[in-house]
């Protein structure tokens, strides 16, 4: 069944093929990114758009943002989670077809309502997760229903999430650092910490659920409840 | 969806939008395909077989998949009290290795499509963890020969 609706799946079988035919001959498939065809209206992929077998030693191939896999190297190649085929590798169970997965250049599509001009006009990864693990009637519900391997996924696709969003920190921290050089609470942390500080600090915005400086903010916020209102007799948390 | 999830809980109205699932409908993907019928048996069905294939889901989505997760899990509070729990710390990726494997040593993931495919079967099984009753076993086979070959 799998090696014949995955396209994954057919893409390795045919390595496999190549091996028992040539095995001394060099050859790495590459998985590929991009899609063709527009991603609100096709998610079955073909075996041809998922990977492409390249054979001989040719060095100069540009590997881009696709992933190459060696015949025979030390150690693991990490996918990207942005990488097209990143859910569907990981659970062909969940995504028998090989659908695809979260693309980046996923499009909103237009709703009616006169709408002032967005400046996100593109799918955002949590966006795509969250589609996807509704339950629908319209679906048979192999996501939903695999009960521990669903939670699997969604703490997978959670840190999937997360650190899609730190690596946006990482690469905006110009924009970000201004902000915060500026901001009064910070003046503290940074008479500690410059003089130590050796290389680059990635500064975590408040704006970070669960990094330092959104704890602070949030026990800021709650002293000052307390200094106005009197301390509390009860402490309830909610997760 | 519930009611209670409509976004503007203020408003009282018949005609609620979404947004936790597609953003009131910005968000339009494809559905996903009904799955090959051994899946829907399996997912639908209540005898032996689909129990077992329920509570090692895991364990053969492993067995089929391409790439290893990275994160450390921790597997200290299944201890039998209360519901499953899948805690995963550490930095997380997702990870593929070479399509042959070194010498010496057994096929995993990726490679189990490729490499010493007449002995497939051995070798999916092999990856087990956990010791399976004879019984068990036969259905695990007989799973794997239906999905597989």
């Amino acid at each position: 069944m799998i090696d014949e609706d995955n396209p994954l799946a057919k893409s390795f079988r045919r390595v496999r093929d190549l091996v028992t035919q040539q095995p001394s001959s060099n050859f790495r498939l590459k998985l590929l990114r991009n899609r063709s065809k527009d991603a609100r209206m096709y998610n079955f992929p073909t075996t041809d758009e998922v990977a492409a077998l390249i054979i001989g030693d040719d060095d100069s191939i540009e590997e881009g943002r696709d992933i190459i896999v060696e015949k025979e190297s030390e150690g693991l190649t990490r996918l990207q989670e942005t990488h097209t085929t990143f859910i569907p590798i990981q659970y062909p169970l969940m995504f028998p077809y090989g659908e695809d997965g979260y693309q980046e250049d996923i499009q909103y599509r237009e709703v009616e309502e006169g709408e002032s001009e967005r400046k996100q006009k593109r799918v955002s990864m949590r966006e795509f997760i969250a589609f996807r693990i509704q339950e629908r009637s319209l679906e048979f519900g192999n996501v939903v229903n695999t009960m521990r391997l669903f939670q699997q996924f969604v703490v997978d696709t959670y840190t999937m999430i997360e650190s899609q969003r730190l690596s946006y920190i990482r690469f905006h921290q110009a924009e970000i650092r201004s902000d915060v050089l500026n901001g009064l609470q910070d003046a503290v942390i940074r008479g500690e910490t410059v003089a130590t500080s050796v290389g680059r600090r990635i500064i975590l915005p408040p704006s970070f659920t669960g990094g330092m400086r959104y704890m602070f903010n949030k026990s800021q916020n709650a002293m000052a409840v307390c200094k106005t209102f009197g301390y509390p007799d009860l402490f309830i948390t909610i997760t | 969806m519930w009611y209670q999830e409509r976004p503007d809980k203020s408003v009282t109205t018949t005609n609620k939008g979404f947004s936790l699932c597609c953003l009131k409908g910005k968000v339009h993907l494809p559905l996903l395909e009904r799955p090959p019928d051994l899946l829907v048996n399996l997912l639908n069905g209540s005898d032996q077989r689909s129990k077992h294939y329920f509570e090692n889901m895991r364990a053969y989505n492993n067995m089929f998949s391409f790439t290893s997760i990275g994160g450390k899990i921790d597997n200290s509070m299944n201890d039998g009290v209360g519901p499953p729990t899948f805690i995963l710390t550490g930095q997380n990726y997702h990870r593929i290795g070479s399509l042959l494997p070194g010498s010496g040593l057994r096929p995993k993931f990726a490679q189990l499509y490729i490499y010493d495919t007449n002995n497939e079967l051995e070798n999916c099984v092999g990856h087990f963890r956990y010791q399976f009753t004879n019984f068990k076993l036969i259905l695990l086979t007989m799973f794997v020969i239906t999905y597989v070959l």
